[in-house]
C-alpha cells in the first residue's frame, strides 16, 4: 500500500511536471525563438515514474542552415532596399538626369534658331543651371547613401558585438549547467537567437564544443567567440581616407573587410563596391563627357561680343586622396583631359623612391604614364593627367578617383547670356552677329560620340546608366525574393521541429490531466483501502 | 509534417502581405496609367521608352525650327514678292519713258513714281523680322544691311547663311543674304556694256545688245565706229575685228555678240563695248531716276539717252531677274518645309505609338489582375478567419 501511495504521488509530481511543460510551451507559442519542450517520463527503479529530463526540440543542422539562409537573405535584402532607392533616383522624371538633359540640349537648339534672342539664350543658361544642380543633386543623393552604409556598419558592428559578449557569458553559463548535469534549455534558446542576430549582420559558422560552448566564426575564419570570449568588430577609415569605414578586428587592428561576407555587413559592402562607387563613377563620366565636349566645342565658336567662346561649363576635376601611411608631403592634383579614355574602376598612384607608377585600384593592372608629373609637364596617362606638389616618399601612395566626385562639381561658367558663343568662327570680331553655326553644332553634343573611347554619346550613357541601374534592382530583387523563399522553408523546418502547436499541447493536457487525476485517484484509494484495513482491524 | 500554431499564422499572413503587395502594384500601375514604375520593373523596356523620348524631342526641336523658318521665309517671300512687283513697275515706266511722245511734265511724273518705287524697293531690302532682326542682313541681322551714303547704297551685311536643321542630317537656310539678291548684279546686258561716245552727233542709237556665241566672246573691250555709211569694230589694239555697211536697224556682230543700231550715225560717231562691271540694282535705278530728270534736249542727245536707257532697262531686267529666282528658291524651301513637316508628323505618330506600347498599361489587363488578386486575398482573408477559428481549446470547457 506504501508502494502505491509512492507511485501515486511520484506520478503526481511527474505529471504535475508535464503539465508545467505544457503551460509553458502554451504560454511561449508566439515566443520568437522558443523551442518547445516536453518532459520525459521514466519508470523509476523504486516503482512510480519520474521525469529523466526536460527535452527540448531542435535541430542542429537546420539551426546552421537557417544561419546561412538568414546571411543570404540580409545580405541581399540590404543591398536590394538601397538598389532600389538609386533606381527610383535615377528613373525619376524629377530626380533623373533625361528631363533636365533634354531641356537642355532643345534650349540649345532654340538658341541655334533664334541666336540673337536674348530669351533664348537666357533659357539655354537656366536650363544649364538646372542640369548642373541635377547633377549636384544625384551626386550629393549618392554621397548621402554611402554616409547610409556608414552609420548601418557602424550599428551591425556594435549589434554582433553585442551578441558576440552575450554568447561568450552564455557559453559560460551553459558549460557550468550542463557541468551539473542540467539542460539549460532557455540559456540554449537565447543563445540561438544571438547567433541568429550575428548571422543577420555578417555571414558566420558555428562549432559546438564537448562541453555545451559555441564557438562562432566569421565566414572568413576569424573568431568572434571562442567558448567564454568574444572578440569585437572594430571599424577602421579607409587606407585613403576617403571617408569610407571598413571591419577590422584585434589590436593592433588588422583589416578584415576583403574577407567579410554575407549579412547586411556583406550587403552594404557590396553595395558600396557595385553600386554606388559605379553609379557615381558612371554619372561622373556622363557630366565630364558632356562638360568637356560642350566646352571643346564652345570655345570653336563666337559669342555676341565678337569673342572666342570661354568655358561654358565650369572645368571639372578629378581627386586624389593621400594613403594614411605616406609619410612624404607630396600633393597630387588630378586633371580630366580626356573623358572617353578614363576606365570606369579607380587608380592607385604610387611612388617607389625614384619612380611614380600608376596602376588599377581593382585589377592591379599598370597603366604606363608619359611626362615629369610639373605643371608644365604634367604624367599622363589614360585621360588624365596628374601634376604632383610637395616630396614623397618611397612607398607613398594616392587613390586616384577621376570620376566619383566630379558630377558635384558640375556647374554653368558663364552668366551673361551674350557669351554663349553660338556663332561659328568666321563671325569672330563681330558683335551680335546672328549666325548660329556653332550653336547647330552644340545642338549636337549629347549624341555625340565622347565617352568609353568615343563609342557612347552623353545620351546614350544616361540610357545605359539608368537601364543597367534598373537591371541591377530588378536582379536583385529576383534573388532576394528567392533567398527569402529558402529562407522560409528552413525556418518552416525549424519550426515543425521546435515550434509549439496549440492542438498538440491541448491534447497533452488533457492527457497529463488524466493521468494525473488517476494518480490522484490511485492515493486517494490507497487512503481508502489503508481506512477500511483499519476499520477492519478496529472492530474486531 | 508538424505545423507550429505561429508558423501557421505568420504563413497566412505573408500570403496577405504578398497579395496586398501585388495590388498596391496593380494600383500604382492604373493611377499612373504607366506599365513601369522605375527601370527596375523592365530595364530593356525602360531604355527604349528613354530612346523614344529623346527622338521624341528631336522632332519637336525639328518642328519648332520649321516654325521658325516658314515664318522667316514667309516674310522674305512677301519682301522679294513686293520687290519683283516694284521691279516690273520700273520696267514698265522705262519703256514709257522712252516713248519720244512724254512731255517734260509727264517724264517728271515718271521720275517722281520711280523715285517712290526706289525708297519701296530700300525699305524691302531692310525687312525686318517679328523680333526686329533684319531678313537680308546675313548674320549681321541687328543692324540694317543697307544705307545710303551720298549717291551710292552700301551694304552693310555679309554673305553668311543660318542653317536650321529640320530633320536628322537634315538643315534648311532659313533666308538669303542681301549681297546676292539686290547688290550681285552687273552693268549693261551682264556680258558687256555699250555706251555712245559723249561726242556723238548723229542720231544712232542702240536697240538690243547681246551674246550670240558665249565661247567666242573674250571679255575685252572694243569700239564701235561709224564713217561714210561703213561700221567698223576696233579692239583695244586698235586691230579691226569686223566691218561692214551700216543700215539702220541692221546687226553689228562680232567676237560671238550682236549689236542692232537705229538711226543715223555722223561721220565719226562711235559706240564703246566694254566687259559688264559690278553695279548693284538700287544704282540702276538712280541712274534711271537721274535720266527720267533729265530728258534729251536734241535728237544727238536723244541717241545716246536711249542707248543709255536701253542698258539700263537690260539691267533692272537682270535685277528682276535675280529677285524672282531667289523667290523660287524660297518658295521651294517653304514647300520642302511643309514636307519634312508632315513626315515629321508621321514619324511622330508612329514614335508615340511605340513609346504607347513600350510603356502604357494595358488597362484590360491590368484590371483582370486587379480582380483575380482582389479575389485571391478574398480567399486568403476567409481562409484564414476559417483555421484560426479551429483550436482544440474551444472544446475544452
Amino acid at each position: 500500500m506504501t508502494d502505491m501511495i509512492s507511485s501515486g504521488v511520484s506520478a503526481l509530481q511527474a505529471y504535475s511536471q508535464a503539465l508545467n511543460t505544457v503551460s509553458n510551451n502554451i504560454a511561449n507559442a508566439n515566443t520568437v525563438g522558443y523551442s518547445r519542450q516536453q518532459a520525459t517520463l521514466q519508470s523509476s527503479v523504486v516503482g512510480g515514474v519520474q521525469v529523466s529530463q526536460i527535452k527540448r526540440f531542435s535541430d542542429a543542422m537546420i539551426v546552421s542552415r537557417s544561419l546561412n539562409d538568414q546571411s543570404t537573405y540580409s545580405r541581399l535584402d540590404t543591398f536590394q532596399q538601397m538598389a532600389s532607392r538609386v533606381d527610383s533616383l535615377l528613373s525619376g522624371t524629377s530626380s533623373g538626369l533625361s528631363s533636365p538633359l533634354q531641356k537642355f540640349f532643345t534650349a540649345v537648339s532654340g538658341v541655334a534658331s533664334d541666336p540673337q534672342s536674348t530669351s533664348a539664350r537666357q533659357t539655354l543658361l537656366s536650363t544649364a543651371g538646372n542640369l548642373g544642380s541635377q547633377f549636384t543633386a544625384l551626386q550629393s543623393q549618392l554621397d548621402g547613401m554611402n554616409g547610409e552604409i556608414n552609420a548601418q556598419l557602424t550599428q551591425s558592428v556594435s549589434q554582433i558585438n553585442q551578441a558576440a559578449q552575450s554568447i561568450a557569458q552564455l557559453n559560460n553559463s551553459i558549460a557550468l549547467a550542463q557541468g551539473s548535469g542540467q539542460s539549460p534549455n532557455d540559456l540554449l534558446d537565447q543563445r540561438d537567437q544571438l547567433v541568429q542576430q550575428i548571422s543577420q549582420n555578417v555571414g558566420i559558422s558555428t562549432v559546438m564544443q564537448t562541453d555545451g560552448s559555441m564557438n562562432v566564426f566569421t565566414a572568413g575564419g576569424q573568431a568572434l567567440v571562442l567558448g567564454g570570449t568574444s572578440q569585437a568588430l572594430k571599424l577602421v577609415p579607409n587606407t585613403y581616407g576617403n571617408g569610407d569605414l571598413e571591419v577590422a578586428v584585434g589590436n593592433p587592428s588588422v583589416n578584415i573587410n576583403s574577407q567579410i561576407s554575407g549579412g547586411v555587413i556583406g550587403g552594404l559592402l557590396d553595395l558600396r563596391s557595385q553600386l554606388i562607387v559605379p553609379t557615381e563613377n558612371k554619372l561622373g563620366a556622363i557630366a565630364a563627357g558632356l562638360a568637356q565636349a560642350f566646352n571643346a566645342q564652345h570655345a570653336q565658336g563666337v559669342d555676341q561680343n565678337g569673342q572666342m567662346g570661354a568655358n561654358f561649363f565650369a572645368a571639372l576635376s578629378g581627386s586624389a586622396s593621400a594613403a594614411s601611411t605616406n609619410s612624404g608631403t607630396a600633393a597630387v592634383s588630378v586633371g580630366l583631359t580626356d573623358v572617353g579614355q578614363i576606365g570606369t574602376n579607380n587608380y592607385v598612384l604610387r611612388y617607389d623612391g625614384s619612380n611614380w607608377n600608376l596602376s588599377d585600384a581593382v585589377t592591379g593592372a599598370t597603366t604606363p604614364m608619359t611626362g615629369s608629373g610639373t605643371a608644365a609637364d604634367p604624367f599622363v596617362a589614360a585621360g588624365m593627367s596628374f601634376q604632383v606638389s610637395g616630396s614623397a616618399a618611397s612607398g607613398d601612395s594616392f587613390l586616384v578617383q577621376p570620376l566619383s566626385h566630379v558630377a558635384g562639381q558640375m556647374q554653368v561658367a558663364i552668366t551673361d547670356p551674350a557669351k554663349i558663343a553660338a556663332a561659328s568662327a568666321s563671325a569672330l570680331g563681330k558683335t551680335g552677329s546672328g549666325d548660329n553655326g556653332n550653336a547647330n553644332l552644340l545642338s549636337g553634343i549629347g549624341d555625340s560620340s565622347v565617352l568609353s573611347g568615343g563609342t557612347v554619346s552623353v545620351n546614350a550613357a544616361n540610357i545605359a546608366l539608368v537601364s543597367q541601374t534598373g537591371n541591377i534592382a530588378q536582379q536583385v530583387t529576383a534573388r532576394r525574393d528567392a533567398a527569402q523563399a529558402i529562407q522560409q522553408q528552413t525556418k518552416s523546418d525549424l519550426d515543425s521541429v521546435s515550434g509549439v502547436n496549440l492542438d498538440e499541447e491541448a491534447a497533452d493536457l488533457l492527457r497529463y490531466q488524466q493521468a494525473y487525476q488517476a494518480a490522484a485517484q490511485v492515493v486517494s484509494m490507497a487512503r481508502d483501502m489503508f481506512q477500511t484495513l483499519l476499520n477492519a482491524t478496529r472492530g474486531g | 509534417m508538424r505545423i507550429s500554431t505561429s508558423a501557421m499564422i505568420e504563413q497566412s499572413v505573408r500570403s496577405m502581405n504578398a497579395q496586398q503587395n501585388n495590388l498596391a502594384k496593380i494600383q500604382n500601375q492604373i493611377s499612373s496609367q504607366q506599365r513601369m514604375q522605375t527601370a527596375a520593373d523592365d530595364p530593356a523596356g525602360w531604355a527604349k521608352g528613354m530612346s523614344l523620348d529623346q527622338v521624341l524631342a528631336g522632332i519637336n526641336t525639328y518642328n519648332s525650327n520649321i516654325g521658325t523658318a516658314q515664318q522667316r521665309l514667309g516674310l522674305e517671300e512677301s519682301a522679294l514678292a513686293d520687290s519683283s512687283n516694284i521691279l516690273q513697275s520700273v520696267s514698265t515706266l522705262a519703256i514709257q519713258a522712252t516713248n519720244g511722245s512724254q512731255s517734260p511734265q509727264s517724264l517728271q511724273a515718271i521720275t517722281a513714281q520711280l523715285q517712290q518705287y526706289y525708297n519701296q524697293l530700300m525699305s524691302d531690302a531692310n525687312a525686318q523680322d517679328g523680333e526686329g532682326h533684319y531678313l537680308f542682313a546675313g548674320s549681321n541681322s541687328s543692324s540694317a544691311p543697307f544705307t545710303q551714303v551720298g549717291n551710292s547704297v552700301t551694304y552693310n551685311g555679309d554673305t553668311a547663311s543660318r542653317q536650321l536643321a529640320i530633320g536628322p542630317q537634315r538643315t534648311i537656310t532659313d533666308g538669303d543674304n542681301g549681297a546676292s539678291v539686290f547688290m550681285n548684279n552687273s552693268s549693261g546686258n551682264g556680258t558687256f556694256a555699250t555706251t555712245a561716245s559723249s561726242t556723238n552727233t548723229g542720231s544712232a542709237q542702240l536697240t538690243t545688245s547681246q551674246v550670240t556665241n558665249a565661247s567666242q566672246w573674250d571679255g575685252g573691250s572694243y569700239s564701235v565706229s561709224f564713217s561714210g555709211g561703213n561700221y567698223s569694230v576696233t579692239d583695244s589694239s586698235n586691230n579691226v575685228v569686223a566691218s561692214g555697211a551700216y543700215t539702220s536697224g541692221g546687226t553689228v556682230a562680232f567676237r560671238g555678240v550682236q549689236l542692232t543700231f537705229s538711226g543715223t550715225p555722223a561721220d565719226g560717231d562711235s559706240f564703246s563695248v566694254a566687259p559688264s562691271t559690278s553695279k548693284d540694282i538700287f544704282a540702276s535705278l538712280r541712274d534711271l531716276i537721274s535720266l527720267t530728270q533729265n530728258p534729251p534736249a536734241d535728237s544727238a542727245g536723244r541717241a545716246k539717252w536711249q542707248t543709255q536707257m536701253q542698258s539700263l532697262q537690260s539691267e533692272i531686267s537682270r535685277g528682276f531677274d535675280t529677285v524672282t529666282n531667289t523667290r523660287t528658291s524660297v518658295g521651294a524651301r517653304l514647300s520642302s518645309l511643309d514636307d519634312a513637316s508632315s513626315r515629321l508628323g508621321d514619324q511622330s505618330v508612329s514614335m508615340k505609338s511605340l513609346l504607347s506600347n513600350v510603356r502604357d498599361l494595358d488597362l484590360a489587363q491590368a484590371s483582370t489582375q486587379l480582380n483575380l488578386t482582389t479575389v485571391s486575398l478574398q480567399a486568403l482573408q476567409l481562409a484564414y478567419t476559417k483555421i484560426q477559428s479551429l483550436s482544440l481549446f474551444q472544446y475544452l470547457r
